[in-house]
């Protein structure tokens, strides 16, 4: 237990990105956490990972909820198909860092290319044709 | 008694200039024709200047110039004086004995001052005796003769303007009117007389109970009476004032508003709207912050659901196998160890089994870690896919109130442009200002009406107090031999009194009855429209009414033409009841007056000037074709020209 990670790193150049990023609507009241569990996840969904080359701490891993952690637990899993990965927890974080350092850029992207209200109905549209795909596809698996 | 020249003098555009009044024919009806700027309207303030002091129709440009012909002033050089004067010569009566009024005002340019200031200014009366001797009467004196020629309480019914005409009934309250009728009907000496005879009977009243202390107590009493009825009737008479000082504040403010929309009610509107714009827009934020934190967070699940979906799948098979719980308690293990000894079947442990036991328990404690994890993750996961379609669902509802807002705010926005553009070009403040007079004035009417009447009551209570009281008196009085002179005496004051006061009121009403049909008469020549308008009335408030043949009321409706018809009507009927043969002097008689009504206007100054003067002031528009085919050979024309080299105006005679 006393080798396990008290934080997790981001990028330092990922820094003013995450700054920048916050002003946006859909991360109001939102804190690093979120903003790096986001990024995180857009990595993840991209399956594109980006090493941390110079490591700045970001988030204590005590600010992370149960809801949170089973997030970022799932994508290990699922990443090394095994579940018992969960208990090494400095390569789940790593994972999660390298996922949120590639996930950041391209939601920095998304954020920078078109105006913040076009932002949001694209990402709305998105979710929803996501959802509908997910759910087909989903009973499609089950049928 | 008429005007027969008017001499100026250094008197603003007038360098030196004589006009004479001469009587053409059997009429005495003067035209003066001017263009706007050469003095036309100060012909009419140099006739108000000289008699008293003061002019009442002054151009904006012209206030707080000197009254001293600006060229002349300048060029005077510094210590010298000049004298402005105007000389008004007039005939008093038929004998045409000479006269004049003249007022002068000395000017001086001050050393390292720029503006001559005024240093002097004195009026005098110069008549001739009957003996032929010039009589010479100064300042107040000479304002004596003022009063005979033309009392300043009425020279707005002998010198105006017509453009002022049409706003006639909103600036000439009852209450002016009703001091201009006391004025022509001269009650005043009335009243006098009234006063003193009250007087004189309190006098005999007081020597009355001198004779007897019963005579004394029933006075004491009856004036103690009287004094409470008196004090409420002069609370009445305060109250109906106040009530109609607040009806004129009310019509003028009325009339004041009638061109406005109601600017009162669409401010209130607009404010109404702006503070429903803020809520909107409040609201708008709000909702589109609510929307945002769900996207993030369905977004943040939509994206990662095949990965909780697998993870689920996962999970749920390991807890199907039975591999989460761990099966075997490490801490069994754990004692195996310490003891050496199997808990199961007391045997010892040798070396072999102990590691095969730390292998098993190294897995174990692996497995229960990882147990724990998955149990733990295992409810958030399923939450997030029962949540998911939730989150969706309020987005769409979030997204439809958004829109919904928006065309609230849209719609709202559009009705205070509305507003906007009606109240464009309005001065809001001030129409704002006069509503809340209005309803001020309003409330004011309806409180002292209500006080008004309570006082009535009262004043009915105290009536009988004091009749009784009187009586009782006139009882004692009769008691008592040695009064009987007195009482008399008292008998004939009362009925003096009594006999004064209905003769002024018989002279009020009669004066009112006579200038309602003059009013009726004249204004029924001057309008084309004969068949539309009936009679002219003035209430007991000395307000007038104009009714349509069919009986309705119609002054607030006729135009502003008409309303200048109206009052000048009146102005001659007026004329007509006082008495007075003082000139009449008009500047723009018919301005706003329609083609229509011009000649008739001009056939009534025909009439008019039959029997007294009228000196007219038109521009050459004003004297057009309808007016000049009328008067040109019934009037002494004159034209006003101004002189460019000197910058002065003079006189030519009028050709057309």
């Amino acid at each position: 237990m006393a080798n396990e990670p008290d934080r997790i790193y981001i990028d330092k150049n990922d820094k003013a990105i995450y700054e920048r990023i916050e002003k946006a609507n859909i991360f109001n009241d939102k804190g690093n956490k979120d903003l790096f569990i986001y990024a995180m996840i857009i990595g993840f969904e991209q399956r594109l990972k980006e090493a941390v080359s110079s490591k700045l701490g970001f988030v204590r891993v005590d600010y992370f909820n149960d809801e949170d952690m089973a997030l970022i637990n799932s994508l290990a899993i699922i990443e090394s198909k095994d579940i018992d990965m969960i208990s090494e927890r400095k390569t789940v974080y790593q994972l999660a860092e390298e996922y949120a350092h590639a996930g950041l850029k391209i939601l920095n992207d998304k954020l920078e290319k078109v105006p913040y209200e076009v932002f949001e109905s694209n990402l709305e549209l998105e979710i929803i044709t996501k959802y509908e795909a997910f759910l087909k596809a989903s009973s499609k698996s089950k049928g | 008694m008429r005007i027969t020249k008017l001499v100026m003098r250094n008197y603003r555009q007038y360098i030196d200039c004589t006009i004479d009044f001469e009587k053409k024919a059997r009429r005495d009806l003067h035209v003066v024709v001017g263009k706007n700027g050469v003095g036309k309207t100060n012909i009419l303030n140099a006739i108000n200047w000289c008699l008293y002091g003061n002019e009442p129709h002054l151009a904006k440009d012209s206030e707080g110039m000197p009254v001293g012909n600006v060229r002349v002033l300048r060029e005077a050089g510094q210590h010298k004086k000049v004298i402005v004067s105007v000389e008004l010569h007039i005939c008093l009566d038929k004998s045409e004995n000479p006269a004049f009024f003249v007022r002068n005002a000395e000017y001086r340019l001050k050393a390292g001052e720029e503006t001559p200031v005024k240093v002097g200014e004195d009026f005098s009366y110069f008549t001739r005796d009957n003996s032929g001797n010039t009589k010479i009467y100064r300042s107040g004196e000479a304002s004596t003769y003022v009063q005979h020629f033309v009392p300043i309480t009425l020279r707005e019914f002998f010198f105006f303007d017509g453009e002022q005409l049409s706003n006639y009934f909103k600036e000439a309250t009852g209450q002016k009117i009703s001091n201009a009728i006391f004025e022509l009907s001269q009650v005043d000496l009335l009243n006098r007389i009234s006063a003193r005879m009250e007087r004189v009977l309190s006098d005999f009243r007081k020597d009355a109970s001198a004779n007897s202390p019963q005579i004394d107590e029933a006075r004491k009493k009856y004036e103690n009476d009287k004094e409470k009825l008196d004090q409420n009737k002069e609370e009445l008479k305060t109250c109906q004032d106040q009530i109609a000082a607040a009806k004129d504040e009310i019509k003028r403010l009325q009339d004041a508003l009638a061109d406005y929309p109601n600017v009162e009610a669409m401010v209130e509107r607009r404010k109404q709207l702006d503070h429903k714009l803020e809520d909107i827009d409040k609201a708008i934020k709000m909702k589109k912050l609510e929307k945002a934190s769900k996207l993030y967070t369905s977004s943040k699940f939509t994206m990662h659901m095949p990965a909780i979906e697998q993870s689920i799948g996962l999970i749920d098979e390991k807890i199907a196998k039975g591999e989460v719980p761990p099966p075997i308690d490490p801490s069994v293990l754990e004692g195996v160890l310490s003891k050496n000894v199997c808990k199961i079947c007391g045997a010892k442990i040798d070396t072999a089994a102990a590691s095969r036991i730390k292998t098993l328990l190294k897995e174990i404690r692996t497995s229960k870690k990882v147990g724990q994890a998955i149990l733990s993750m295992n409810p958030y996961l399923h939450r997030i896919k029962e949540e998911l379609p939730e989150i969706i669902k309020e987005i769409k509802i979030l997204g439809k109130d958004i829109a919904d807002k928006q065309k609230d705010h849209k719609f709202t926005f559009a009705e205070k442009e509305q507003i906007q553009k009606k109240l464009e070009g309005f001065n809001e403040e001030k129409i704002v200002a006069y509503s809340k007079d209005l309803k001020k004035y309003e409330k004011l009417r309806d409180d002292k009406t209500e006080r008004a009447g309570f006082l009535k009551s009262i004043i009915i209570e105290l009536e009988r107090n004091a009749n009784e009281s009187k009586k009782d008196w006139d009882e004692e009085l009769e008691k008592n031999k040695k009064s009987e002179g007195i009482r008399n005496r008292i008998r004939f004051c009362e009925k003096a009194v009594q006999i004064t006061t209905a003769a002024k009121n018989n002279i009020l009403n009669d004066i009112r009855a006579k200038i309602e049909i003059e009013t009726t008469n004249y204004f029924t020549k001057l309008i084309w429209k004969k068949d539309y308008f009936g009679d002219v009335s003035l209430d007991s408030n000395y307000y007038i009414h104009l009714f349509h043949k069919m009986g309705m009321e119609c002054l607030g409706t006729i135009s502003a033409g008409e309303r200048g018809l109206l009052a000048f009507a009146f102005t001659l009927a007026m004329h007509k009841i006082s008495g007075f043969d003082s000139p009449i002097i008009i500047d723009s008689p018919v301005h706003r007056i329609s083609d229509e009504n011009r000649s008739n206007i001009a056939n009534v100054f025909a009439e008019v000037g039959e029997g007294k003067q009228i000196i007219l002031l038109f521009t050459p528009s004003e004297y057009s074709s309808e007016v000049s085919t009328v008067l040109s050979n019934k009037a002494n024309q004159m034209m006003l020209k101004m002189d460019v080299a000197s910058n002065s105006t003079c006189l030519e005679s009028y050709n057309g």
